[in-house]
């Protein structure tokens, strides 16, 4: 499962599906954190802290739960260069996931994304 | 030369990682797994005296001739197609104001092979910019910690490299108040660089600010980052990447004018071109004959594609675009059929370079989907010699194949005690 989702709500369910012993969680989350940035990081922070109580012990599992930040490339319209932010919105590039070769060698046939579009 | 391979108890083995990787996020080594793998290996990479010794003493030699490399290349237009550059950035590279006594770089890393006459062999220079800083200052104490007898390479890197950046910007014609060092979200391992460097120059009491290089602009002729005017610049992105934003002309008219202090500019990515190699190569006769020795003993004979001499290499040698990256374009000389050495020809910018024949170590394989730590060979150690300011400044080592890629592991460097440190 890919969940490319606004990041706070892809951490919670992609514990909440952990804690329900039915995925892993596996996060894709590089946003670098600054006091001052465009993509901020307090909530997520607070999200990945409380929701890590809520994992399971590590065993196998029979899925997998990929989570994006769907808020990675946010557009920024007419930004000042005086905008003190940090611009630490970035890019995901094809070998930040498994391919699909590594993803058949897993045990993996069905692929499901979420996503806010 | 020698690797020390750790036990292959999985759960020691497992155990220990995970501490060595614990104390290694203090210097921001926040990627120790990479695509899904263990990038640190516990395997640590043994250097006699001697060889430590003989590697401070190539870090030095070759330092001074890649300075000398880079002046002749921008004094002599014919060097210029070599570079592979459009022509505005050679331009600019020849007006750009030099460091201090000629220096072409204040931070590199030379990869080298030790050769079966336990002779090192400079493969190659990395000046835009050198990995490594942070594995060898937060990851390489604490493995040393695990081996007393041996001694770490790289103690006082981070001590020279805020010594020899400050001693710069203290030369520059006009205060530095705010440096400002820039890299790219999209890629961690440079933003986690950018903020290591940033950390290591804040701890002596600079002020600095870390940035995306998207954050760069310009206000009445100075250069702002994240909208505060810097007054000195360390760039942990590509200039090839660079050149393609509309910041790249204004970064390089401000430093031309003396607006803004860049402390690795484009001489320093001419310096890493194996471009400046072949330089060497080919006028080493007409240097000083303690250049030329170290030269024929140190640099494996390296030669522009077009060189008649190219073609009598290429059998045993390593064909390499004088621009690559990690081993992108490397190819052995004897796997290349002639339409692929024709096709390279055409394209321009390659050099040929006799391949080292390093001695083969071991290192392992971490298989954590069965728990187990296996002896992985044969791995060839690609020993990085960092050189700040002039002088050696520790160790970057990677062990992979025949060819150094980004699939390569981390392994630590250490040396063995001379008579005198034993009883100490």
């Amino acid at each position: 499962m890919l969940l490319d989702l606004e990041p706070n709500l892809g951490v919670q369910l992609a514990a909440r599906l952990n804690g329900l012993r039915l995925a892993n969680a596996v996060l894709l989350l590089p946003r670098w954190p600054y006091a001052e940035a465009i993509l901020p990081v307090e909530r997520l922070l607070y999200s990945l802290l409380s929701e890590s109580r809520r994992l399971a012990p590590e065993q196998p599992l029979p899925n997998v739960a990929f989570v994006v930040d769907a808020e990675r490339g946010r557009p920024v319209i007419r930004r000042s260069a005086m905008d003190r932010r940090a611009d630490n919105r970035y890019r995901l590039s094809p070998a930040d996931l498994p391919n699909l070769a590594t993803l058949r060698a897993g045990g993996v046939r069905h692929v499901v994304k979420l996503s806010a579009a | 030369m020698k690797t020390i391979v750790p036990t292959t108890d999985y759960a020691a083995y497992s155990g220990t990682w995970d501490k060595i990787a614990g104390d290694g996020l203090r210097q921001l080594n926040v990627d120790t797994w990479a695509a899904g793998r263990r990038y640190l290996s516990l395997t640590r990479v043994c250097l006699s005296a001697d060889e430590a010794r003989q590697l401070r003493d190539v870090t030095v030699l070759f330092t001074r001739l890649i300075d000398t490399a880079v002046e002749g290349i921008l004094g002599d237009a014919d060097w210029w197609s070599a570079l592979a550059w459009p022509w505005p950035a050679i331009e600019l590279a020849r007006q750009e104001p030099p460091h201090p006594a000629g220096q072409s770089s204040l931070y590199g890393r030379f990869d080298c092979l030790l050769d079966a006459s336990a002779n090192w062999q400079v493969i190659e220079y990395n000046a835009d910019t050198p990995s490594g800083g942070r594995e060898a200052t937060g990851l390489e104490r604490a493995i040393a910690r695990l081996q007393p007898g041996l001694r770490p390479l790289s103690a006082t890197l981070s001590s020279q490299l805020v010594a020899t950046l400050r001693r710069r910007m203290l030369s520059y014609h006009r205060p530095v108040r705010l440096v400002g060092v820039v890299s790219s979200h999209s890629w961690l391992e440079d933003i986690a660089q950018a903020t290591w460097l940033a950390g290591l120059l804040r701890r002596a009491g600079l002020n600095v600010l870390v940035g995306d290089v998207t954050d760069l602009a310009t206000r009445r002729g100075r250069i702002t980052l994240r909208g505060q005017v810097i007054d000195a610049l360390y760039r942990f992105y590509p200039i090839e990447r660079l050149y393609r934003h509309a910041i790249f002309a204004s970064l390089c008219e401000a430093a031309i004018e003396g607006q803004l202090l860049v402390l690795n500019g484009l001489r320093g990515f001419l310096a890493q071109s194996k471009a400046c190699l072949a330089w060497l190569w080919s006028n080493r006769r007409g240097l000083d004959q303690a250049s030329c020795l170290g030269i024929e003993r140190h640099l494996p004979a390296t030669v522009l594609a077009r060189d008649p001499a190219a073609a009598d290499l290429l059998a045993t040698g390593v064909v390499k675009h004088v621009n690559g990256r990690e081993g992108d374009s490397v190819v052995f000389g004897s796997t290349l059929s002639p339409e692929d050495w024709e096709t390279r020809l055409i394209e321009g910018g390659y050099v040929v370079q006799r391949a080292v024949s390093s001695p083969a170590v071991e290192d392992v394989e971490v298989d954590d989907v069965d728990g187990r730590v296996r002896s992985a060979g044969p791995r060839y150690a690609c020993v990085g010699a960092f050189a700040v300011g002039g002088r050696f400044g520790g160790c970057y080592t990677r062990l992979d194949g025949p060819i150094t890629s980004a699939r390569a592991t981390y392994a630590a460097t250490l040396r063995e005690p001379v008579s005198g440190e034993l009883r100490r």
